[in-house]
């Protein structure tokens, strides 16, 4: 389609790779206030579970108090089923899920008694000592090595008024309003990990990653089906375009849709319709038509023969007095001698035979009188024959000598001066030589009428070879006749050519020569050039194409 | 009789020198009109048969010069246009119009009439 090639994204991966940008976006947006929030959630439930373990513990210590004054040998057992890999058993149960790095227990003075830790945790008691307080229960995001952890901090307190040994009064510190009045024997620290939350949220991102590609590509897929969907009418429409523009009108989109695609691909098949009707409307004007020429062609060219014919006609009788005259002198000699001869033998016999070779003079002189005549009546009669669309090799410089012929007697009456130059060895071209003579005499007899009783009136004629200088298929014989007669007035010059077109008297020109000589010159697919000056005369240039006499 | 012919035609010049001079006349023949008018002015002739259609000084030029100068000269005009030769020749004081082709013996008569009234002496 595009000329160039550029890579093209269509409409279809347009969408797809839009929606796909578009959902990653929602559920990123989503994963992570999801995950956020629910970060938040567990980090709370961890706080409150640690938070509830750190009270058992403390609760669990308050009942060794005596053990707080020995040393801490017994709070150690307690801390050791908190912390480590015996977690979860007995009373932790239900806090067995918690990740507990370390756990220990401080005195009033924060000083640690007993400590437990899993893992490598290395921060220093003096460190933790710093969140412990007194008055309540702390809870701390402290940090090892980047690892984030909580660290809960609760105190242990010991009721002073005791009624008994036995019957010691053990309360959570939290429940109680007047803690005032409880000593503060020490704290319950634990630290918990993060890591359990991390790992649950890990597993939580990697199904929202897994779920986020599900949906990217069902929504991909969906998209680019539906957009498929979609764009198939349009690629139909496409179809439907380039089978119109290839001319194959009758092409319809099958588009079924309620729908503006629907609309579309409807006014498609109406404009369709449309053009098929107009282009067979078209197809019938131009066979209409072709028809129409076809016949006013045979028209013109029965015309135009019949043109020719009379046009010769004419040309005929303009020359008959020239040809009167002609015929007229050689006939005379002969009538003339053939009679005096005759009256010669009969008045006197034997003078005859004495003087034989007189009369051998006179018989010559009729016999070449006679041959005169012939040459002019066949020249004569070649000029007036129906003509043939023939063509045949001609030798151009015949041709105008003959037509030279044919005038000359009226050009020698006329005083006028008759100058011809032929180009020898012109290629012989296929012509019709009796069309050809017909122009030449034409443009002939008109130089002859434009010079009329001018004194120095002269014809020149000229023929020569113009070589092309690409190729001999192009080469031209060009004629030029020239007068030095009236002229063409300006304002005739255009008309010249035009049928019927005289400036002679009624009877003296039919205004049929020069529109059929070119008519002629035109069906030897050369052409007519003139130039005219008022008084100066007129050079009619003929052109004519070489053809290859071989082809 | 002194007769001078002018004709550009050969042939016409020849047979008219051939026939006239065998029946004893003094015959000159030229092929235009200038040396007509240089010969009719030498010499005194009794007839010119012209051609009409001549180069350089035609028929009709050749009649009314030798009329102007020449006015006694009988002048008989040749050619092979009939009608217009009759009716101008006629005008400008040709004796007589011959058309081409024509019979030696019609010439012949208009010799024979020119004598006729050259003896009467009413020639024009």
């Amino acid at each position: 389609m595009s000329p160039n090639k550029k890579i093209r994204i269509g409409l279809r991966l347009q969408f797809a790779i839009g929606a796909v940008v578009f959902i990653t976006f929602i559920v990123i947006s989503f994963t992570s206030f999801f995950v956020a929030t629910y970060r938040e959630i567990l980090e709370k439930k961890l706080e409150e579970k640690g938070v509830a373990l750190t009270q058992t513990l403390s609760q669990n210590s308050q009942s060794e108090y005596f053990l707080w004054l020995k040393n801490g040998e017994n709070l150690k057992g307690i801390l050791r089923g908190v912390v480590g890999e015996e977690q979860g058993s007995g009373e932790y149960k239900e806090v067995h899920d918690l990740d507990v790095v370390y756990g220990a227990f401080f005195d009033e003075e924060k000083r640690p008694v007993a400590k437990r830790a899993s893992r490598s945790f290395n921060l220093s008691p003096v460190r933790i000592a710093k969140y412990l307080d007194k008055e309540r229960i702390q809870s701390q995001i402290i940090y090892q090595d980047n690892e984030k952890l909580m660290l809960i901090s609760i105190p242990v307190t010991y009721l002073k008024e005791v009624s008994s040994d036995e019957e010691l009064v053990f309360e959570d510190v939290m429940s109680r309003e007047e803690s005032s009045e409880r000593t503060v024997i020490g704290y319950a620290v634990t630290v918990l990990s993060f890591q359990n939350i991390n790992e649950s949220l890990k597993t939580i991102k990697k199904y929202v990653a897994i779920f986020l590609s599900i949906i990217a590509g069902v929504s991909m897929i969906m998209i680019s089906f539906m957009v498929g969907l979609a764009l198939n009418p349009i690629k139909r429409l496409l179809i439907g375009i380039k089978h119109i523009t290839k001319g194959n009108y009758g092409h319809r989109v099958h588009v079924t849709r309620d729908d503006e695609l629907g609309d579309l691909a409807e006014a498609f098949n109406f404009m369709a319709s449309v053009i098929e009707k107009s282009n067979r409307e078209l197809e019938d004007y131009s066979r209409e038509l072709e028809n129409k020429v076809r016949q006013r062609t045979k028209e013109i060219e029965d015309m135009q023969l019949q043109l020719i014919q009379a046009g010769k006609l004419a040309a005929v009788g303009e020359l008959s007095a020239g040809v009167a005259h002609e015929l007229n002198n050689p006939i005379g000699g002969i009538l003339g001698y053939s009679q005096f001869i005759v009256e010669k033998i009969r008045k006197n016999p034997e003078e005859v035979k004495k003087n034989i070779a007189s009369i051998e003079k006179y018989l010559s002189l009729i016999a070449r009188e006679s041959q005169r005549c012939k040459r002019i009546i066949r020249n004569l009669l070649r000029f007036s024959r129906a003509s043939k669309m023939e063509f045949e090799p001609t030798d151009i410089n015949i041709v105008l000598k003959e037509s030279v012929d044919i005038i000359a007697s009226q050009l020698e009456t006329k005083n006028i001066r008759f100058e011809m130059s032929f180009q020898k060895d012109l290629p012989l071209t296929q012509s019709n030589a009796n069309q050809l003579q017909q122009v030449f005499t034409n443009i002939l007899i008109n130089a002859q009428k434009a010079i009329g009783d001018k004194a120095d009136g002269s014809i020149r004629i000229k023929s020569f070879l113009r070589k092309s200088k690409e190729d001999e298929q192009h080469d031209c014989i060009e004629v030029f006749i020239q007068d030095n007669g009236c002229g063409i007035p300006k304002e005739n010059l255009s008309k010249i050519f035009d049928p019927f077109f005289t400036t002679r008297k009624t009877g003296e020109g039919t205004g049929l020569g020069l529109s059929l000589s070119y008519g002629i010159v035109k069906d030897h697919g050369g052409d007519i050039l003139v130039e005219s000056r008022e008084r100066q005369g007129s050079t009619f240039t003929i052109i004519l194409p070489v053809i290859d006499i071989r082809t | 009789m002194r007769i001078l012919i002018v004709d550009d035609e050969i042939i016409i010049r020849a047979l008219l020198l051939d026939v006239l001079k065998s029946d004893g006349h003094e015959v000159d023949a030229v092929g235009n009109g200038y040396d007509a008018l240089k010969l009719a002015k030498k010499n005194d002739y009794d007839i010119i048969f012209s051609d009409v259609h001549m180069p350089e000084m035609n028929g009709y030029e050749l009649l009314t010069q030798i009329k102007s100068h020449h006015p006694q000269m009988a002048v008989v005009m040749m050619d092979s246009y009939p009608e217009e030769l009759s009716e101008r020749c006629m005008r400008d004081g040709a004796f007589h119009c011959v058309h081409k082709p024509f019979d030696i013996s019609e010439l012949r008569k208009v010799i024979k009439s020119i004598e006729d009234k050259k003896h009467s002496g009413d020639v024009s």
